[in-house]
Formats: C-alpha cells, structure tokens, sequence
C-alpha cells in the first residue's frame, strides 16, 4: 500500500500519505450545517433586494417631506395665534357666530343683524391679513376684504353700499353687484332702496 | 490538485517561441468559483449554491482536523460561511476564491484560539464514527489501524504543521497560498510540510501487526 514517491517541486506530500488520508477523510457536512449556511446565503439577498427596492431619492427625500411638514406646521400656528394682535383684538371668535338666535321668525330679523354685524368684523379681521388684495370699488378709496367688491367704508351704511353696487353695475360687474346686494339684504333688510 | 501550468511543444512553431501560459482544469474551476461567487455578489442564490457544493465538505473537513473537536469546528464553520456571505458586497475577484476561503477560515480558527486561550483538542472528535467500509473484515480492520494511526499522527502534528498540511491536502493550496494564508515565507511552510510529510509516512509505514496495536 505504502510505495513512497520522491517530493518534488510544489508537491511537498508523499503518495502514499495523500492517499492515507484520503482513506481517512471521509467526513461530511451535517445536513443541518448546509441547510443553515444555505438559509442564511438567501437570507442575505432578500435582504439586499429589500433595500435595493428602495429608490436612491427615497430618504433625501422623505427627510425633506419631514422637514417641509413641520416648517409649514410651526409657521401656520403662529400665525393663528398672531391673528388677534394684527387686528388689534378685533379678530372672530367662533363663540360669536355660534351664538346667533335660531329662534322663532321674531328672532330672524335680530340673526340677520347680528350675522350682517359679524360678517363686517370678520371682513376687518380678513382684510387686515391680505391687504391690497382686492378688486374692489371704493369710493372713499378704501380697501375692500378679499373676495368681495365694496370696500369696507363703503358697507358701513344701506346708502353707501348701494351705491357700490350701482358702480358695480355701471361698470359691468354684474355677478359682484349680486352678490353684494345678497350682503346687503342680508345685513340691511329694513333699509334697501326702492327700485 | 495544484494548478499546473502547461506550455506548448517545442515544435509547435512560432508559437514556442512565445511561451504561451494555459490552466489546468483545477484552475479554470478557480476562476469559476471566483465567478460564482460575483454571481451570488450580484443576487444570484443559485451561484452561491454550486460554489457552497465545492466547498464545503473540504472546508468542513479541514476544520474538523485543525481542531479536532467537532462542536468547535462545527462553530466556526458556520462563522466561515458567514462571513464569506456578508463579505459578498464587498468581494472582489483579486485573488483565488479558495484561498480567500481558507484564509477567513484559518484566521476564524486563530480568533478562536485566542478567545478560548487554548482550546482543548481532546474533545468529542471520534475519526472513526463516520467511516462505513464494505471491504472484507481482515481487510477492513487493516484499513481501520492504518487510519487510527494516521489520525492519531495527524493529531500530534503541531498545529502550524498540521494547519499547513491541512490546507495542502483540503483547500488543494500550494505553497505560496498557504504562506499568503499563514503569514510566513514560502520556505517556512515547505519546512513544515515536509515535517507532517515524515511524521505521517512514519506512522503509515509501521508493522500492521503490531499485538499491542491489535488490542
């Protein structure tokens, strides 16, 4: 069994050695030690595809959606909480239009008072925080609130406002002077001008 | 099991005069694995598994004897894969797959050594357990004393001996791999080869019929 061969060169092991212990090394990977490596070899690619899936922009960009969220959140609350100070405490509160009567027909015409009062305040508090944001028609040169076409001054009474609405009318405006006549009934019913 | 380097004839024309450097098939198998092991780099399972099958029972029994101990091989076996599986990222096709394989298993074997200061070799590793021979029983009970013998040679190798001669004869490493793997010079390792070479041709060329051994 035993013959023996001269080493040479890289090849430092005798034949029969070598073959010695490839009669001896016979041993095998337990099959759990395979299913184990081979798991975690799967493992490690799910993994990788996981992350992969991932778009690059992702996480720049979602750290820039955080941070564009909570900017916006901060600057919208103070300037709700600023509201009252640039109106010099002329700001609407809620309690105010909750508390209109909804009573009988007797009460209606006090709710339509109130409520033409109201919106007149609520025009202030509007019209403080857009200023000059208007297309309105002024005759004192006033400002008008947003989205609405006589100037403050101009509704403070049944006569100036209708005469805002005549303007209005004048110059083509039709739909604005409705809907400045659909305010004014509102807030003036018992004094319209006769037409 | 080394790779060979062929050149062609002399009379093989102009071409001689150029030496021209072809591999061996164990080389090209080499190149594959590094190839497989880019593949499984890039997300393909199936590449892993082919390189893992030619792999893994010599690594698997190159442990096994370095450590003698079949707990502890079995441990670091599994850290070997491990770390060959989280290296794939990063791996680049430098050198032979099989000496990047066997140097993270030498040095997984070192680390744990140093950890465990000196681990205890005599522990439940029994070289006979898995050997099932269908020779007939003289035969096979010759076989069985030359492998006793072999083994308990092997075992009192010392380690940088048998680490070496481990490597040579499982991982199929020449002489410069091995050096690459142990952190000596080329001659230091053909030093010890040739010392586990004597010491287990010693053990293999003993009388057979020793009556002490036959106990």
């Amino acid at each position: 069994m035993i013959t023996g061969q001269p080493i040479s060169g890289d090849d430092e092991i005798d034949a029969a050695v070598r073959g010695g212990y490839r009669a001896i090394a016979r041993e095998k990977v337990p099959a759990y030690l395979d299913r184990m490596v081979l798991e975690e070899a799967g493992q490690e690619i799910s993994r990788d595809r996981r992350v992969a899936g991932w778009p690059r922009w992702l996480l720049p960009a979602a750290f820039a959606g955080v941070l564009a969220l909570s900017l916006s959140f901060n600057l919208g609350y103070n300037n709700s909480s600023d509201a009252p100070a640039i109106h010099g405490g002329h700001g609407v509160e809620s309690d105010d239009i909750a508390s209109i009567p909804m009573g009988g027909t007797a009460d209606l015409e006090t709710a339509v008072e109130s409520t033409g009062r109201r919106l007149r305040a609520l025009d202030d508090a509007v019209s403080g925080l857009a200023p000059g944001n208007n297309p309105g028609i002024s005759a004192a040169g006033d400002v008008a609130p947003v989205g609405r076409f006589c100037s403050i001054e101009a509704t403070t009474s049944a006569d100036t406002w209708w005469t805002c609405i005549e303007t209005l009318q004048r110059t083509g405006q039709a739909d604005a002077a409705r809907a400045e006549i659909e305010l004014l009934e509102a807030s003036f019913p018992e004094s319209l001008p006769v037409h | 099991m080394v790779a060979r380097y062929h050149y062609p004839p002399a009379s093989a024309g102009l071409l001689s005069e150029t030496r021209v450097l072809t591999y061996s098939g164990h080389m090209k198998d080499l190149t594959e694995d590094s190839a497989l092991m880019l593949r499984y780099r890039d997300g393909d399972l199936e590449a892993f598994e082919v390189l893992y099958r030619r792999h893994n029972q010599a690594l698997y029994r190159y442990l096994l004897r370095l450590c003698m101990n079949r707990d502890v091989a079995e441990d670091i076996y599994q850290e070997v894969w491990k770390k060959i599986i989280s290296s794939r990222a990063r791996y680049q096709a430098t050198a032979k797959f099989n000496t990047f394989l066997y140097r993270v298993a030498h040095n997984s074997f070192i680390d744990h050594m140093r950890r465990n200061k000196r681990y205890s070799s005599a522990g439940d590793y029994d070289p006979d357990d898995s050997i099932h021979d269908a020779d007939e029983p003289d035969i096979a009970a010759e076989k069985q004393l030359l492998r006793r013998r072999l083994d308990a040679a092997l075992a009192n190798l010392p380690d940088e001996q048998r680490d070496a001669f481990l490597l040579h004869e499982e991982g199929g490493l020449g002489l410069d791999a091995i050096a690459l793997i142990s952190g000596v010079s080329r001659e230091t390792v053909k030093s010890r080869l040739r010392y586990a070479n004597s010491k287990l041709k010693a053990a293999l060329i003993q009388p057979v019929a020793s009556p002490g051994e036959s106990a």
